[in-house]
């Protein structure tokens, strides 16, 4: 059980992480574009302070909307493992990428068409996130595979 | 000797009451209640007002009372989020034309439901507005209800100064010249571009354009010297208070003294040569929501102050100031909640506009 719940957490670090970085990439990109001095300090200090700003200091906390959609979706990945004939870490993928857009869409609902996370505003910024999302919830997978294999 | 101790002392005592105080002697009362989300006043005389509902409703105010019944030709308002009827803005001439001007969202045509921020002109017939002309309707479309700016101000040559903002999503066309996010505009009284606005020769760029990089603008006064002050809101913290020159780019988002409401950084810059700095900000936000530069007579102290309605948590800031600089500045009226609109009434009284959907207006008045 722990094992799993510390599976878990990494795997809401890892989208939290990504997601992130991806709002950070996009900024100092388009900052980058209009030529704000951007140098290799200035993207980690940004990285860093984007994964701990998203994390606790926003006015909506976004580490806390991708925990609970990973959690819904990997709970309902669990229950359909045994109907489904994807391997845990594809199927957990899935709900992971699910998950992540789900997030996105239902805030940008909530908001009034206000995308919150910056990097959700494109339709490649979406599907990097989802993309973040599918790491996240293969990683998980693949550390329940694990999980189950030495439980035999 | 006993009778210069009790004159010192009641020197000092006097002099203590009127420290204690702030030096202001003046009284509120709530005037009119029963708005729906007022966004701004306007004095057709000092007994006639009109307000307006962020709702879509046109008010007035006849010797203190609201008229129940609204003036009726307002266009439909996309009154959803941050949009509706914001601005009412009297024309220079109004006594001569009874042309009146409004700022609202609207819908665009087709299904999306894309908006726009619109401003028309009207002239008030009786209870009625009639002869409706659009000045300006905010391009392109966006999608979010929020961040229209809205205000609008009259120059003393004639023209219109009208505060556009970013739409939120579309925050980095700002620093573009070929839309309308973001912008002070400027036209002539009829819609017109005025031919000495600053990008008229710029290839691509919009010629109602006057400044550039602005966030959501909704405070906008013009000083007796033709400076004219803006101030808008930041995002989480960043507030700014502008000077605004024709041409100039205000650096929204390139630069900025807030963080993004996710807690991510929106620029790491909060200076850069080409952008504007502001003359004062506010960390964290007080989410400035409209300005007056006091002129009346009622409170001669506060002549040349600046005053600035705030929504978060809900106070009258005072400034004062000295030419272009701020010296100081006060906390008022903290006990109303969230102020939307302040504005000088003709017997140089302060009406101060609450937010939502039991809006009131607050009379500032000076005790006799």
């Amino acid at each position: 059980m722990l094992t799993r719940i510390k599976a878990f957490l990494i795997s809401v670090s890892i989208a939290m992480g990504l997601v992130a970085i991806h709002t950070s990439v996009t900024n100092l990109l388009w900052l980058s574009s209009i030529d704000m001095p951007i140098s290799i300090g200035i993207v980690i200090s940004t990285i860093a302070s984007d994964i701990i700003g998203m994390s606790f200091q926003g006015e909506v906390p976004v580490i806390a909307l991708i925990l609970i959609g990973l959690l819904i979706a990997f709970c309902t990945a669990g229950l359909l493992f045994k109907r489904a004939t994807l391997s845990k870490p594809k199927l957990y993928a899935l709900a992971g990428g699910t998950a992540l857009l789900a997030t996105v869409m239902l805030l940008s609902l909530a908001l009034g068409s206000m995308d919150l996370i910056a990097g959700a505003r494109t339709s490649l910024g979406r599907c990097i996130i989802i993309l973040a999302g599918i790491l996240a919830g293969y990683y998980f997978g693949v550390q329940l595979t694990k999980v189950a294999n030495n439980e035999e | 000797m006993k009778n210069k101790i009790f004159a010192l002392v009641l020197t000092l005592l006097i002099s203590s009451g009127l420290a204690f105080s702030g030096g202001h002697d003046y009284k509120t009362e709530v005037v009119v209640d029963g708005l729906d989300h007022p966004w701004s006043i306007a004095f057709i005389s000092d007994t006639h007002w009109l307000v307006t509902e962020l709702s879509g409703g046109l008010r007035v105010v006849v010797d203190g009372q609201l008229d129940p019944n609204p003036i009726s030709g307002i266009p439909k308002v996309f009154f959803t989020g941050q949009g509706g009827l914001s601005e009412v803005r009297l024309h220079p001439n109004f006594s001569d034309n009874k042309l009146i001007y409004l700022s609202f969202a609207a819908l665009g045509s087709g299904e999306e439901k894309l908006n726009a921020l619109v401003v028309i002109r009207g002239r008030l017939e009786g209870n009625t507005l009639v002869e409706i002309e659009t000045i300006l309707e905010s391009y392109p479309l966006r999608k979010p209800a929020a961040h229209y700016g809205g205000r609008l101000r009259f120059m003393d040559d004639g023209t219109l100064l009208i505060t556009s903002g970013d739409g939120f999503n579309y925050r980095e066309k700002a620093q573009m010249l070929d839309n309308h996010f973001g912008k002070i505009v400027r036209v002539e009284d009829d819609g017109n571009i005025p031919d000495d606005n600053p990008f008229l020769n710029t290839a691509g760029a919009l010629k109602d354009i006057w400044s550039y990089g602005h966030r959501n603008p909704q405070g906008l006064v013009i000083s007796d010297d033709g400076t004219v002050f803006s101030h808008e809101h930041g995002p989480k913290g960043g507030d700014e208070l502008n000077i605004i020159v024709p041409g100039n780019n205000y650096g929204w988002p390139a630069i900025t003294y807030g963080v993004d409401y996710s807690g991510a950084i929106i620029s790491p810059f909060s200076e850069q040569e080409g952008m504007e700095q502001p003359i004062k900000y506010w960390v964290p936000s007080i989410a400035p929501s409209s300005m007056l530069l006091y002129r009346g007579d009622m409170f001669p102290q506060w002549q040349g102050d600046l005053f600035i309605s705030a929504l978060v948590p809900g106070d009258v800031r005072r400034l004062e100031m000295d030419g272009q600089e701020v010296e100081d500045e006060e906390i008022l009226w903290s006990k109303f909640g969230r102020i939307r609109h302040i504005a000088e009434a003709p017997d140089g009284s302060l009406i101060l506009a609450t937010d939502g959907s039991d809006g009131k207006l607050i009379k500032v008045s000076a005790l006799k």
